[in-house]
């Protein structure tokens, strides 16, 4: 018997199929935690969040349109429940001190420039380190972090704009 | 995959490769837990939507016994008797959902 590929795990799936929907979930689980890693610094949070996010898949797989990718629309999903965490419990202060806290994760990098810059990153507020992530690391345009972050596409540019100064200026390239 | 151009974006790079490195050795959960919370998360659904329509059904004909009422005339006793109905109608309906929770749980 052939494996399913993925578009007709996704339309038994909104159908109704638990176990097609388990097995796409399944799939994409360590992909998904992965990038909520890359975007929170935090492992417990990405967990949490993780788990949130393959609750709203579940709840939303009848809306999935194919428009995007199954997984760009779990990454939307993903980035939504991180924006909706920051602004619901007003933490993003409190984030940054319990990243702090704890052991750093990006301390396996294998470059001193690579860690300050990790460094500098996590020092700044959630809501700005975001969009840099999505921005220069995931490819992400502007017009869809703001979609996924639910705020103007000017306010993305002006905090990866100043973001990316404050960084460069942190491993001392900046050109000013 | 953005170019990675500028030193700081390759730095940038390298520090969250490094940062979500540990999770790729990880495993993901066991598809029976994953079909279990499924079918948890769409019972749950089934069962507010139901709930909702409950609630749609008795406002719509609550407003439709008052528009009734209204328009025909109809004597107070029918409008008395027709809301006495309808909390005799939610409450079997409560009782009934109640019963089959306790069947559920033995």
């Amino acid at each position: 018997m052939r494996p399913l590929d993925e578009a007709d795990l996704i339309r038994k799936a909104q159908r109704g199929d638990p176990a097609a929907l388990a097995l796409l979930l399944q799939q994409h689980y360590l992909p998904v935690k992965k990038y909520l890693v890359t975007i929170t610094f935090d492992r417990t949070l990405a967990e949490d969040l993780t788990q949130e996010t393959m609750i709203k898949a579940i709840e939303r797989i009848g809306q999935f349109q194919g428009r995007s990718r199954f997984s760009t629309w779990l990454m939307a999903i993903a980035t939504r429940q991180y924006v909706d965490w920051l602004r619901r419990e007003k933490r993003a202060r409190l984030a940054v001190v319990r990243a702090a806290d704890e052991q750093p994760l990006w301390q396996a990098a294998p470059s001193a420039e690579a860690r300050s810059l990790m460094a500098a990153l996590q020092a700044l507020p959630r809501e700005v380190a975001l969009p840099v992530v999505l921005k220069h690391y995931y490819g992400y345009t502007y017009e869809e972090i703001a979609e996924w972050m639910e705020i103007p596409v000017g306010t993305v540019k002006s905090r990866v704009f100043n973001a990316v100064r404050a960084l460069r200026r942190e491993l001392g390239q900046d050109d000013a | 995959m953005t170019r990675s151009s500028e030193p700081w974006e390759r730095s940038l790079r390298e520090g969250l490769d490094a940062l979500s490195a540990a999770v790729e050795e990880e495993r993901p959960p066991d598809l029976g837990a994953l079909i279990m919370l499924v079918s948890d998360v769409q019972r749950q659904q089934r069962q507010a939507f139901r709930r909702d329509l409950q609630r749609f059904l008795a406002v719509a004909g609550l407003v439709l016994c008052g528009y009734t009422w209204a328009s025909f005339r109809f004597p107070m006793y029918f409008l008395v008797a027709q809301g006495v109905l309808a909390v005799a109608m939610a409450a079997g309906v409560a009782l009934t959902r109640a019963g089959g929770r306790r069947a559920t749980h033995e």
